[in-house]
């Protein structure tokens, strides 16, 4: 392979165009046998660690305990938002994952950032932000230049006439 | 010396050194570019760092460069250093695949504003480099074209998410690589691989061309053997560029001068938080002994506080998953990549094509972005997430009024077993508790060896520098280096 141009290495055994091929993220997948409760218990490694200096910086207890489970149904609905198709099998792994990293991040509930305004992008914070010349945001003279070539682009799409995309029926009957 | 002899010895030569060899014939690019090739087929097979060799385009440019010294063109600082490319960063005529199935087939027609850079200065790109998919990873298992191995430990993983670029560098199959970090995915790989990783502030380094995981977060930057090879390197790639609306118009400051200044007087901050129960004692004790040999170069080392360093995990993984599923729906299976066959409508297509042509992780991630940001939960995660984002960059901003530079560890372990956290999200995610809050801030840092473990493994320490504070971040982490090898 290491003599051929671009000669790329064959992707991980995971056969996705056969729809009917069995998925590797069942239940009984060794990958998804969950550990440990994850509400209940600290997981294992540095997590541990997290936990300590928490213990050691803080006095209020994690408030985890008002969060809701995402329930299946829930998972579906953002899947389907984000135009994934979850597999039945694939479906209550990720909420279990879901659960698991939202009730981590529920100890941002300990902190009353109420009145700190939402940081978005590095700039508002650099010295120059305060005058209003945020530094790595300036504004570009909107004078038209040239942009890619429409061939070359054209050339990756999976289907295409050449002049433009082309997908499948976009309006059902 | 004659030509053959220098190049025999390439390694042990600087960057600077190699270019300044072939603009004046003593260094043959082609001679250069083969060893790195060869190697590359000798070792490579069982490391895996490369998803793509572009072996004849590499040597063409070698003898091109070795033609116009000949002739005695000008040539940049860079000429004939053979280089590699994280596969997250597009190259024109070059496939890219993001370490992702969703991308299988495509080459970008455009180039990288920092490859493009490292091109002009003379550099010859060998090839991309295996990542996690779309950079999401830790430990390089997210790869849809396989695991990465880590050249010191063949069953451990080299870190992620640009674990080829470290391990490329480690491996001596390249002699400086690009990667990302977006929330330790440069930094953390060096510590693990033994190898310097620089985490650039953002907006010094222009990201057009990198495909996007979190835009508010992804910087690129270079991986080198060592200190004053990266900064070499980070010289060429910075700088203001009109493609990128977040890059700095700031003047680039000569790296490699800079890093070379003593650290006599320098003050260096060491924040407790950094060094609580859960690190490793071997990466503990190696960190503490680059503090003390600091002290006895002249630094003045004071304790200083990030009080909200906790915060930091949940916080990265609620901003970095909300942009990234953002970015991530243009992968429709429409322009560019993978399309699922046989869909019947267009929301179909899209469905499958996503379904089929994302890694777990990656989709876990869009999941959970897609939540964070949908009605109702919008001002409890993400704009929460984004509140708190403020208070981890004051906690840095406050710090460095007291101190020129933060050291720490870069990592809690030194590189872990393949598949010792594939099953666990959370503990997976928490390898990068020392580097997302630099991330999230927008600082600098550079992770540089600083020891090996009674395993063998290599221990990084990490040092964070103010906003465009490169120059400084590089001379302190010079004093440290060179701790690995006495070790």
């Amino acid at each position: 392979m290491y003599g051929a141009e671009q000669g790329k290495a064959a992707p991980a055994e995971r056969d996705c165009v056969e729809r009917e091929a069995p998925r590797s993220t069942t239940a009984d997948d060794p990958l998804y046998t969950r550990k440990y409760d994850v509400k209940h218990e600290a997981p294992p490694g540095p997590h541990v660690a997290c936990a300590l200096i928490m213990t050691e910086q803080t006095t209020e207890p994690k408030s985890t305990s008002t969060r809701q489970e995402v329930s299946e149904e829930q998972v579906r609905q953002v899947a389907a938002l984000a135009n994934l198709e979850l597999t039945p099998e694939e479906l209550p792994a990720m909420g279990r994952d879901l659960n698991a990293i939202l009730g981590y991040i529920a100890q941002l509930n300990e902190l009353d950032v109420a009145k700190v305004a939402p940081m978005a992008q590095v700039s508002e914070i650099l010295p120059d932000a305060a005058r209003g010349e945020a530094e790595g945001t300036p504004l570009r003279e909107d004078t038209p230049v040239p942009c890619l070539e429409r061939a070359p682009v054209m050339q990756a799409a999976p289907e295409t006439d050449g002049a433009f995309f082309k997908v499948p029926q976009v309006i059902g009957r | 010396m004659n030509a053959e002899t220098k190049s025999a010895t390439a390694t042990s030569l600087t960057l600077r050194e190699l270019g300044e060899g072939v603009i004046s014939g003593e260094v043959k690019a082609a001679e250069l570019v083969n060893g790195y090739l060869e190697r590359i087929a000798a070792r490579d097979p069982e490391i895996h760092a490369y998803l793509s060799v572009a072996s004849e385009s590499a040597r063409r440019t070698a003898e091109d460069l070795d033609a116009a010294a000949r002739r005695g063109d000008p040539l940049g600082p860079l000429a004939g250093v053979p280089v590699g490319v994280k596969d997250v960063i597009a190259i024109e005529g070059m496939a890219a695949t993001a370490g992702s199935r969703i991308l299988e087939g495509y080459t970008p027609p455009y180039t990288a504003t920092a490859v493009r850079r490292l091109k002009e200065a003379g550099a010859v790109v060998l090839g991309k480099l295996n990542c996690d998919e779309f950079a999401m990873g830790s430990s390089n298992e997210n790869s849809a074209y396989g695991v990465v191995r880590n050249p010191a430990a063949l069953d451990r993983v080299p870190g992620g998410s640009s674990g080829g670029s470290a391990a490329a560098v480690a491996a001596e199959m390249a002699a400086a690589t690009l990667g990302t970090d977006t929330g330790g995915s440069i930094r953390q790989p060096a510590s693990f691989c033994g190898v310097v990783g620089v985490l650039p502030t953002y907006g010094r380094v222009s990201r057009y061309g990198l495909i996007a995981f979190a835009s508010s977060l992804d910087r690129i930057g270079p991986f080198a053997r060592t200190v004053e090879d990266a900064a070499t390197v980070l010289g060429v790639i910075a700088g203001h560029d009109p493609l990128d609306a977040t890059s700095s118009e700031r003047p680039v400051p000569d790296y490699v001068a800079e890093s070379q200044i003593p650290v006599e007087g320098l003050r260096v901050g060491v924040p407790a938080e950094y060094f609580s129960e859960g690190l490793d004692t071997e990466v503990k004790l190696a960190v503490e002994k680059a503090i003390d040999s600091l002290r006895a170069q002249g630094c003045v080392i004071t304790r200083v506080s990030l009080p909200h360093t906790r915060y930091a995990v949940p916080t990265y993984y609620v901003l970095a998953t909300a942009e990234a599923s953002a970015n991530l729906e243009r992968f429709d299976g429409v322009r560019y990549g993978y399309r699922a066959p046989g869909a019947k409508t267009l929301s179909e297509m899209y469905r499958e094509t996503r379904e089929c042509g994302f890694g777990r992780e990656v989709k876990r991630r869009i999941l959970l972005g897609t939540y964070v940001l949908s009605a109702g939960y919008y001002d409890a995660y993400y704009r929460k997430a984004q509140q708190v984002r403020r208070v981890l960059a004051e906690d840095f901003l406050k710090a460095f009024t007291k101190v020129d530079v933060i050291v720490t560890p870069t990592a809690p372990t030194p590189a872990f077993r393949i598949g010792e956290k594939t099953d666990d999200p959370v503990s997976m995610y928490l390898a990068d508790i020392y580097t997302v809050t630099a991330s999230l801030a927008g600082i600098c840092g550079v992770s540089v060896p600083c020891g090996i473990s009674s395993e063998g493994l290599p221990i990084g320490a990490q040092v964070l520098g103010p906003h465009f504070g490169e120059g400084t971040v590089f001379r302190a982490a010079r004093a440290i280096e060179g701790l690995a090898v006495q070790a």
